[in-house]
């Protein structure tokens, strides 16, 4: 296969993957306001039980991704309920908040599962190739790709031609008017909350084919959400694909220019747009 | 403050008995440390250590209101500074190693403090979180000046200079505990000069400061780097005690560990973060001995702890305490 | 003396023109009120002038000088002072470190490192002459958020007076304050001299006839009658959009 037809492939899954994860960080943020700084780890945790449910018990894949998702919104739910809720508009405490449970998250994690790296995984029905052009092409990639497309559409179309995405909107633009409009906002910033740590767990699980698992990494994991957030802006479906996007091409063209210090293009590319476009490629002014 | 003065006999003996606390802690740290075991000093000299570190963070969170969650750059680079110096080039000599890894702390927060300070709201914050990333990144990396994730070991204390001295533990305590008194005294004079009070409106109403007169973004940029400057004190010093800089010494995680002894303490206050800095490096210590493995779970638990119960800080409350006795004894 | 000049002003949000080629010129020495319905843009206008928005269109000049592109702090330094209609004020502040850092803002010392404010007995006196005019001297170590909505309009005030500015752009003075503090802030700021030049927004009638020299009105952006009080009051146009001009006004609520 031609190699830069390679690298765009690899480019775009790899933005799939970032783009899951940065939709539920910048959902969370848009509604709530907060710095869920521990999205990072709900990636690790839900990829996690995703390996206990479908490695180590054998059972679907697809089960698995979707307890990864769940136990992530768990998580969140009792981080929501039980500790931001009595921090109620402090911002700042509340992002604190997300810092002291990264502590917790990662110490939990290494706790259950142990230290050690677990390989990349994924379903049996994936674990094969494609032929593209003439040649093989990882089918895991293709499918995180495709699960990437539809629910970039899905996304998109909740956020734009639905009610429930209307009430988001109007939370993230004026959270007053929104209030006096009737929209039940504690609910709005719940279920915001619930599904972006659904869509950090269940990406854990997807993208572990590409990444693997293993406990420091959530950190590393949290920088790459931030630096989709800092490329492509806050708030937007539309600004989280540009970012990605963005993202996954630096990673894949890196890897393949300069393999050890692809890390950094990363890094100058945050650099090179916050001092040309402050909010983002497709940010709203902040 | 606005007070008519009274006798300045009897104002003088006023502010003796008012500072107190101060002086039995002062008398504390000078006389009953020494006397403790080895380990119990090794642990004061962490947390005077620390205490530089966390006053130095409290400069930005708590007066110039800027949120930073890389501050640990500063610390780590300059570690790395000193302890390259004595390990990659063997320079004996204790005042050049504080003078390169300060210097370099310093730069680095020079260069961060432009960018960081370029975005507005959220994105400060992220950019901050990356800034220090990116360092830690660097230093994984870089394995030939670093040695990579292993941690630059085996970093000697270098020499004081004098002839016929040889390093204790006793003998660096007393070095870090004036490294620290310097600190406190430089910082705290720093807070109360206008420079620090136009730190202080800055954080409480920017857009007012500037109809006012003041250029806001010059005061937090100096103020970032003056924060910087200090952290690096406190990292060659760390350097120094541990024996060995590692990588996780620049991370986030080490930002957040900081602030979190700033906001235990009592942000806003430079005092609030020493004391910050004694309790949780105590607590950490502890917790070390309690389970080997899950004391981060401790921490972090203390973390949420403190943020949803004693975010005004722990500090604080004491001297809040004094401060009621002093009026109610009438002092 | 020509000491602010503006012409053909226009700020657009989005697709709405707040302003809309708003040009006049104020003398040395001139009391001029702004006023107008809300939302005809008078403190949008006071914002474009301090320099807390930029206009979209037309000049601003200060003292014969373009100041149009020029940040807040630097119009500040050139004379300008403002006080805003809804308290910008250091609230975890005490109310004479509030004063004080209003009084510093114009000079080098702000950047002193080494040396306590408190030394700086001059600033001292000037906060203590400052905060009698307006009844906080006494209050002077308490914490603006614990102060009453009219102390913390009273301190808004010194705040801006606090640099002895060139040029005052008072947005909505009395807005809150009962008739005896409002007496007191018209007493204030008939005391300044012919030194410092008045622009000022206000609904309260009677502060506006007793004190402007000319009154300007504004209307969804435009400017659509400029002239003397006694001009303004028989003024039809006037009348027909702002009802209730001749009343005095009992009341001052904010938008």
């Amino acid at each position: 296969m031609n190699i830069v037809l390679l690298n765009i492939l690899n480019a775009i899954s790899y933005g799939a993957i970032l783009f899951l994860l940065a939709s539920g960080f910048s959902l969370i943020f848009g509604v709530m306001g907060v710095l869920n700084l521990s999205h990072g780890a709900l990636y690790v945790v839900g990829a996690y039980m995703g390996w206990t449910t479908a490695v180590a018990h054998g059972i679907s894949f697809w089960l698995g991704a979707l307890a990864g998702g769940l136990v992530a919104g768990l998580i969140s739910l009792i981080m929501e309920a039980g500790f931001f809720r009595r921090l109620y508009k402090q911002l700042n405490e509340q992002m604190l908040l997300t810092f002291g449970f990264v502590y917790i998250l990662d110490n939990l994690s290494r706790w259950i599962w142990g230290p050690s790296y677990r390989a990349p995984f994924t379903s049996p029905a994936l674990s094969g190739s494609f032929t593209i052009l003439g040649s093989p092409y990882p089918a895991v990639r293709i499918a995180i790709i495709l699960i990437g497309i539809v629910i970039a559409v899905g996304l998109w179309w909740l956020q734009d031609k639905t009610r429930a995405g209307a009430m988001i909107r109007a939370g993230m633009d004026d959270k007053e008017t929104a209030v006096a409009l009737g929209i039940n906002l504690p609910l709005v910033a719940t279920v915001a909350f619930f599904v972006g740590s659904f869509l950090a767990g269940f990406a854990g699980v997807i993208g572990a084919g590409v990444t693997g698992v293993y406990p420091e990494m959530s950190m590393s994991v949290m920088l790459l959400v931030l630096a989709v957030i800092i490329i492509g802006g806050v708030g937007s479906v539309q600004g989280t694909l540009v970012g990605a996007g963005i993202l996954g091409a630096i990673d894949a063209f890196g890897k393949a220019l300069f393999p050890d210090y692809a890390m950094f293009t990363v890094y100058l590319a945050m650099i090179i747009v916050l001092l040309v476009k402050p909010s983002g490629i497709l940010g709203r002014q902040v | 403050m606005g007070r008519e003065p009274a006798s300045s006999e009897k104002q003088g003996l006023l502010k003796v008995i008012r500072l107190a606390p101060q002086f039995l802690i002062l008398l504390f740290l000078i006389f009953l440390i020494p006397l403790e075991p080895t380990y119990i000093q090794s642990l004061a000299t962490k947390i005077l250590i620390f205490a530089i570190f966390a006053m130095s963070l409290d400069l930005i969170i708590g007066y110039a209101g800027i949120m930073s969650l890389g501050h640990a750059a500063f610390f780590g680079a300059a570690g790395y500074g000193a302890g390259i110096l004595a390990v990659r080039f063997s320079i004996d000599n204790i005042w050049l190693g504080l003078a390169s890894g300060i210097l370099l702390a310093t730069f680095i927060a020079a260069v961060f403090g432009i960018i960081a300070l370029q975005a507005k709201g959220i994105y400060s914050i992220l950019i901050t979180f990356a800034l220090g990333q990116l360092l830690y990144s660097l230093a994984t990396k870089w394995r030939s000046v670093t040695n990579g994730d292993y941690g630059l070991w085996g970093v000697p204390l270098p020499a004081l200079g004098l002839s016929g001295f040889e390093w204790n533990g006793t003998y660096y305590y007393y070095f870090v505990f004036l490294a620290f008194l310097v600190c406190y005294l430089c910082l705290y004079r720093l807070v109360k000069s206008p420079f620090g009070k136009s730190l202080q409106g800055i954080r409480e109403g920017e857009s007012r400061m500037r109809a006012l007169g003041y250029n806001t973004w010059l005061f937090k940029y100096v103020a970032f780097v003056i924060a910087g400057m200090f952290a690096g004190v406190a990292g060659v010093l760390f350097a120094y005690h541990s024996g060995i800089i590692t990588p996780g010494d620049l991370a986030v995680m080490n930002s957040g560990f900081v602030m979190l002894m700033v906001i235990a303490g009592g942000i806003g206050t430079i005092y609030g973060a020493a004391i910050g800095a004694a309790l949780i490096i105590t607590i950490q210590y502890y917790a070390g001995i309690l389970t080997a493995d899950r004391w981060p779970l401790i921490l972090g638990g203390v973390f949420v702890l403190t943020i949803m119960y004693a975010r005004a800080g722990v500090g604080v409350y004491f001297y809040s305490l004094w401060k009621r006795a002093l009026v109610r004894w009438k002092f | 003396m020509e000491v602010l000049k503006v012409e053909g002003l226009s700020k657009r949000f989005g697709g709405v023109y707040s302003l809309e080629d708003v040009s006049f010129s104020v003398s040395g020495g001139e009391r001029l009120a702004i006023i107008g319905p809300n939302g005809a843009g008078k403190t949008t206008l006071f914002n474009v002038l301090a320099g807390q928005l930029s206009a979209t269109r037309g000049r601003v000049y200060l003292f014969g000088q373009e100041i149009t592109n020029l940040a807040p702090n630097r119009r500040a330094r050139l004379g300008i002072a403002r006080s805003f209609q809804i308290s910008n004020l250091f609230f975890n502040l005490t109310v004479l470190d509030n004063t004080l850092l209003a009084i510093q803002g114009r000079r080098a010392r702000s950047f002193q490192m080494f040396r306590s404010i408190e030394m700086y007995g001059d600033m001292f006196a000037k906060a203590k002459k400052l905060l009698r005019t307006t009844d906080l001297w006494e209050k002077r170590d308490d914490l603006v958020r614990n102060m009453s909505h009219g102390e913390q309009r009273n301190l808004e005030i010194v705040l801006s007076l606090a640099s002895e500015p060139k040029v005052l752009l008072l947005d909505e003075p009395t807005a809150g304050l009962t008739e005896a503090e409002s007496a007191n802030i018209f007493k204030v700021v008939s005391g300044l001299g012919s030194d410092t030049t008045v622009l000022f927004v206000a609904h309260d009638m009677d502060l506006v006839l007793n004190v402007a020299d000319r009154i300007i009105v504004l209307h969804y952006g435009h400017t659509i009658a400029e002239g003397t009080p006694e001009g303004i009051q028989a003024n039809p146009k006037v009348k027909e959009v702002y009802i209730g001009i001749k009343e005095p006004a009992t009341d001052a609520e904010a938008h």
